[in-house]
């Protein structure tokens, strides 16, 4: 896959992120380079095993109860929402 | 006595941190009242915890309750941390004195501070110089003697370049050694979180408080799995690998250090792990992928108090993050975004999933054969400030420091003589839990004498 301002933008939209012209030419040089450095990895061995997990054993399932938060951990939580309606967020329109 | 102490330590930060710019917060009257508390304690004849009186900063990606967590980014630049992280927690509880927070490559994306989205932080040892990063103003802090402790976070080596570029001890734990609840998380698989101090001893202090089992960081073990004491000389082997590129004055201190393990009677033998070529790319497409995931959650609505103007969520979206974060966080995010696309996920990120594996079982391999492995932290010195800006000659920086990432393995850094004004660091790799060989040989580095 050729590495161009378009494909640039289109991981822009996939990510949610806006950027700006200069920005999408300066990071269509940049990836082109850095994907031609790491395109080496690409001589490692065919087959192999994936890691998956660091320490090699699978993380154990905690017991399927609700850990109730204080009043006090629930008014910092709410404390950071940007715009709020007592408890309740405000985000803006899904849907018309 | 403590709040004396303090009021020493938060006097010399406030007249020098102008200069060196270590810290983001700093916490006046927090930190005399725990003093004050400290010293009533000591009046009452009360026993006082493991960390009683130690002044300590923490780096601005970990939670202390009611405090800003801004991970030096303007997309958390109101965001007030709601609970204490977990290694918070134990801090306190064993009478630890929090006096700041410090700085950091914006969301730890970097390797010399200079990608604050605030400031700049400065080498001590020479203020044009960058301190290295992510966790560059814990270590400045360090080495400012602002601080007696710091913490950082490690996700390639963000706890020992900086403590090597700025002279002082780091470590990075055994992955699942140290809880990452409360962290602003980075790459799940990679992230840990570790002391940068003055002396080993310090570091030996801070990590036997932090360690340990807990219930909401799945990856962790008991800390009994850790054994911090260790009487011997723990068998060398020196990477050929770790010496490829280095700088001539880095390879000459380490030959130096050489030396002088040789007629402390070491056993040392040179090795090759050959997959370490490719460690920077096997590291940063794990890291893009992962990187990518975890920035999702910030979409101005639950962190940051931002204020939305347009109607339409998507767009609202797409402006915030492209307006609130810096150009490496926007540059991981979409390399991360491309790799893990469905189209190219098999070619990119499942073939580093494999590649890891093979330089896991490689550096096993030689770690089943002896007990540490030894090198330079960073195959070069500090640079100055702004000299470098191209991405990939800064990812490359980081060759030396992110195999014990990917190895989930400890690595520690400890100076070692003296080239110019700096002290370069030289790195430990152990085995899992195998900190207390790796504190052994940082001790005894500490201790040679230089002429």
């Amino acid at each position: 896959m050729e590495i161009n301002k378009e494909l640039v933008r289109e991981m822009g939209a996939l990510a949610h992120v806006k950027l700006s012209e200069a920005e999408i030419a300066q990071l269509e040089k940049e990836f082109k380079e850095i994907f031609e450095y790491f395109s080496s990895i690409k001589e490692i061995g065919e087959k192999g095993e994936s890691l998956l997990y660091v320490t090699g054993t699978k993380g154990k399932l905690r017991a399927d109860e609700i850990n109730a938060k204080t009043n006090d951990e629930i008014d910092a939580i709410v404390e950071n929402f940007a715009q709020k309606d007592g408890r309740l967020l405000i985000a803006p329109k899904l849907l018309d | 006595m403590y709040y004396e102490r303090v009021s020493k330590f938060l006097d010399k930060i406030e007249k020098e941190d102008t200069k060196i710019r270590a810290f983001i917060e700093i916490y006046y009257d927090d930190a005399l009242a725990k003093a004050k508390e400290l010293d009533k304690k000591v009046n009452e004849g009360k026993k006082l915890g493991k960390l009683a009186g130690k002044a300590i900063a923490i780096k601005n990606n970990i939670a202390i309750k009611g405090k800003l967590l801004s991970c030096a980014s303007k997309m958390l630049e109101n965001y007030i941390a709601p609970y204490n992280a977990h290694v918070i927690e134990k801090i306190n509880a064993e009478d630890g004195i929090i006096l700041g927070s410090t700085n950091l490559d914006e969301f730890a994306c970097g390797s010399d501070t200079t990608n604050s989205a605030f400031f700049q932080t400065r080498n001590p040892l020479n203020i044009e110089y960058v301190p290295g990063g992510t966790s560059g103003g814990s270590a400045a802090a360090v080495a400012a003697n602002f601080i007696d402790i710091a913490l950082g976070s490690d996700t390639g080596g963000s706890i020992r370049c900086p403590a090597s570029f700025c002279g002082v001890v780091g470590i990075k734990p055994t992955y699942g050694l140290v809880s990452r609840y409360g962290l602003s998380d980075t790459t799940m698989s990679l992230d840990q979180i570790g002391p940068i101090t003055q002396s080993v001893n310090d570091a030996k202090l801070m990590l036997s408080v932090i360690a340990g089992k807990d219930e909401r960081d799945q990856t962790t073990y008991r800390t009994q799995k850790m054994k911090l004491k260790y009487s011997g000389k723990p068998s060398i082997a020196i990477v050929k690998e770790f010496l490829d590129g280095a700088d001539e004055q880095i390879i000459k201190n380490f030959h130096l250090l050489i030396e002088k393990l040789n007629i402390g009677g070491y056993n040392i033998k040179e090795v090759s792990i050959p997959t370490i070529k490719y460690a920077i790319p096997i590291y940063y497409l794990t890291v893009f992928a992962e990187f990518s995931s975890a920035m999702q959650k910030y979409d101005g609505l639950r962190y940051g108090k931002i204020d939305y103007i347009l109607e339409n969520i998507n767009e609202s979206v797409n402006e915030l993050r492209g307006d609130k974060f810096g150009l490496e966080v926007k540059r991981r995010i979409l390399l991360g975004t491309y790799i893990t696309t469905q189209e190219y996920q098999k070619e990119w990120y499942g073939k580093t999933l494999s590649a890891r594996a093979v330089l896991k079982k490689e550096i096993e391999f030689v770690l089943s054969k002896y007990d540490v492995l030894l090198g330079p932290t960073m195959s070069t010195l500090p640079w100055k400030i702004g000299e470098k800006s191209n991405p990939l000659e800064m990812y490359l920086a980081d060759i030396l420091t992110v195999p014990a990432n990917l190895a989930g393995i400890p690595a520690g850094s400890v100076p070692f003589g003296k080239v110019g004004k700096f002290k370069p660091g030289i790195q430990i790799l152990g085995n899992r839990f195998g900190e207390g060989k790796v504190f052994a040989l940082m001790e005894e580095i500490e201790m040679l004498e230089v002429e």
